[in-house]
């Protein structure tokens, strides 16, 4: 095997996963994400070439992920794919990998992460889960800092809403 | 601060559903871009050929200087300065590209068509990679890919064919193209071979014509 399949070996071992939930998050399906992870790892090893250190490794593999969202966007957009009808007919399925569906609809605060626009939405995962500071952030959206930083509070103020309101509806 | 907390924990304990098959799926497309490019490359590299033989036609042909060596005499090698006096400006350009690359890069001693124009460029998409375009002058073209690093060919049309130091070379062709490609020593070759136009009609450099090239380099 050669280097460059190698090196990209090691890139799914550390950040498939990584990617993986940030696609799944911003369109919501799981088809969808294996495909979009898909094409970013390719285009990673399309690219890996011309990766100069500019920024981590992480930080260039998340932009790349981000484009590819958009650019998924902008084609099902076109195809006036509704993903909200995919989301439901996954969610009622038993396989084991929609394990990762069932766990978000049952837990009131992934839910709440979820119904935050995709925005702030991919701010809270980038910050929370994968640990990126706010300037990584700024550099994979493309904006600055600061407005990261305003996305990201707004985001928790929302979640916060949604979370206290589910749970007195519940009566928990 | 709690409810981040929480919140981190429930996302990082979400199964992700990114295994072996997935990876697996990723290394298969890849394999497959690489077959895919590398057709692509064949017919971009065509074209570009194409397109310097007939800037050259276009420039004036009266002053070009034709290679003095037959269809089946070495264009490089032991005696290039017959090169020289014909287009010294690129071969320049050529040894430099050449010489600018991270490895050795070896050329061939046989061509099966007089050379009118030969150029080098570094490939902007493939790192460690040079394009070594020969144009001939029935506008015929040959592309030699190097690369450094064994590349895994996979291309289900093509044939396995024996060099003369015995390794194994893979062989295809379609109306357009012939193409040669194997790895050695750490470096990977493609030819690319365009057809020769002439009055009876269009001829592809065939397997021998490729293996003889190939043979050639050193």
């Amino acid at each position: 095997m050669q280097e460059q399949q190698l090196l990209l070996t090691d890139l799914m071992e550390m950040f498939g996963k990584q990617i993986w939930i940030y696609c799944y998050s911003v369109v919501r399906s799981k088809d969808v994400a294996d495909d979009l992870v898909q094409d970013v790892f390719i285009r990673v090893y399309e690219n890996v070439g011309k990766f100069r250190n500019a920024s981590s490794v992480r930080t260039w593999i998340f932009t790349i992920a981000r484009n590819r969202c958009k650019d998924y966007f902008r084609s099902a957009f076109t195809r006036r794919v509704t993903l909200t009808d995919k989301v439901q007919e996954e969610a009622t399925s038993e396989s084991a990998e929609d394990e990762v569906l069932k766990r978000i609809q049952h837990s009131t605060l992934l839910n709440s992460l979820f119904r935050l626009k995709p925005a702030y939405r991919e701010v809270v995962l980038l910050h929370v889960r994968e640990e990126l500071t706010f300037r990584e952030i700024a550099e994979i959206v493309g904006v600055r800092e600061g407005t990261i930083r305003s996305r990201y509070r707004r985001a928790i103020q929302q979640i916060r809403t949604y979370f206290d309101g589910e749970v007195v509806s519940d009566g928990t | 601060m709690e409810l981040e907390r929480q919140l981190k924990q429930e996302l990082q304990s979400l199964p992700i559903p990114f295994n072996h098959s997935n990876k697996q799926r990723i290394m298969e497309a890849t394999l497959d871009y690489r077959t895919r490019r590398r057709v692509f490359d064949g017919r971009k590299n065509m074209a570009y050929a194409i397109g310097a033989a007939l800037m050259l036609v276009v420039t004036g042909l009266s002053t070009i200087h034709y290679f003095p060596f037959s269809s089946r005499t070495p264009v490089t090698g032991a005696d290039r300065s017959s090169l020289k006096s014909v287009q010294s400006s690129d071969l320049g350009k050529v040894k430099e590209v050449l010489h600018s690359m991270p490895f050795v890069v070896k050329t061939p001693t046989y061509l099966p068509f007089s050379v009118i124009h030969e150029e080098a460029n570094p490939d902007p998409s493939l790192p460690n990679t040079v394009v070594i375009n020969y144009v001939g002058d029935q506008k015929q073209y040959l592309t030699l890919q190097v690369e450094k690093g064994n590349v895994s060919f996979v291309d289900r049309t093509s044939q396995d064919v024996k060099l003369a130091d015995g390794t194994t070379a893979k062989y295809s062709t379609n109306s357009a193209i012939s193409m040669l490609q194997w790895s050695e020593g750490g470096i990977s070759y493609s030819i690319q071979a365009g057809p020769s136009v002439t009055s009876n009609g269009t001829t592809l450099p065939n397997q021998n014509e490729l293996l003889k090239v190939a043979n050639s380099i050193q």
